[in-house]
């Protein structure tokens, strides 16, 4: 992107993404082993060792969405809830995504949640995780996968300088 | 409100919608607070956000709780009485209803007064659903 350094609100973009885990989830930090500046150049630094990333002192949107594979199990209704989570202050923040499977019919039969598949947090200044905090079904599902699916889960952060 | 094209300041704030009990056509999401980012803002009567004069960008995600995939349920914003931008819906298999992908309902708007935000229930299927306030969100973002 062409950088414009006239303008008077300044909007950086980072993106954490690639990810191959196996989905366990129960409070499991998604640790995406890349990340990208896609606007000028983030304040926001990721550790890709442990997930987590810092956030500048600037209002921040923060976005995570994850794709995942069934790696073995039934053609039944499944899915993985996502949120963000406060390192700092040791508490979940912003709104709960789901990204459910296998048909919807299929999802809506057994579970009654529809919503965004996004999860979507604003903060600050803080240290933060990107958790799966919860799985449905018992089939064994994988995150992205390097031979079909790779790089489609990501958090995206918007910070407004 | 005259265009301004170099605004000085951004703000965020994050809130939860919700509900009461079932949520039919014609009602309003409660709102509460997350991130109260921006200057100036309050919620009163439970489902009414006032808002400073400012250029505003507006997404709305609902979580809501169905009792059949056939159930349909669409959601605007309403902007000092006015329903404006795009419909958020919830997928359905009813062959009668546009195959909605879950969507957010998204709005924006420039305001030189202060103003009030709301999230309208346009239709759904009677008394079928359940809000869910940890699956939704209201995000906006405010430039002035």
């Amino acid at each position: 992107m062409s950088w414009l350094p006239n303008r008077s609100i300044d909007m950086r973009v980072k993106q954490l993404k690639s990810t191959t885990q196996t989905v366990t989830g129960s409070n499991q930090v998604v640790v995406f082993t890349a990340d990208a500046d896609l606007v000028g150049t983030p304040s926001t630094t990721y550790d890709s060792s442990t997930g987590r990333f810092t956030l500048p002192d600037k209002p921040c949107i923060l976005r995570a969405g994850l794709a995942y594979w069934k790696s073995s199990g039934t053609n039944a209704a499944y899915y993985i809830d996502v949120q963000f989570y406060d390192v700092t202050n040791s508490q979940y923040i912003g709104a709960k995504g789901r990204v459910f499977g296998y048909r919807p019919d299929i999802y809506y039969a057994s579970y009654d949640l529809s919503c965004d598949e996004d999860a979507v947090a604003v903060a600050q200044n803080i240290v933060v995780e990107c958790r799966i905090i919860a799985k449905g079904g018992s089939q064994t599902l994988v995150l992205d996968n390097t031979v079909n699916y790779s790089n489609l889960s990501r958090v995206i952060i918007q910070e407004m300088h | 409100m005259t265009y301004k094209p170099h605004q000085k300041n951004i703000e965020v704030s994050l809130l939860k919608l919700g509900a009461s009990g079932t949520i039919a056509t014609g009602d309003y999401f409660t709102i509460t607070s997350e991130v109260a980012g921006i200057t100036g803002q309050s919620i009163s009567g439970g489902n009414a956000l006032s808002l400073p004069p400012g250029h505003y960008l507006i997404e709305a995600g609902a979580g809501l709780d169905r009792t059949a995939h056939s159930n349909h349920f669409t959601y605007r914003c309403e902007v000092g009485g006015t329903l404006e931008g795009t419909t958020g819906a919830m997928d359905s298999s009813d062959a009668s209803y546009l195959s909605f992908n879950v969507d957010q309902a998204g709005c924006a708007t420039s305001q030189d007064a202060t103003w009030t935000l709301k999230i309208k229930v346009v239709s759904c299927t009677a008394s079928a659903w359940t809000a869910q306030s940890d699956y939704s969100y209201l995000l906006i973002t405010r430039a002035y």
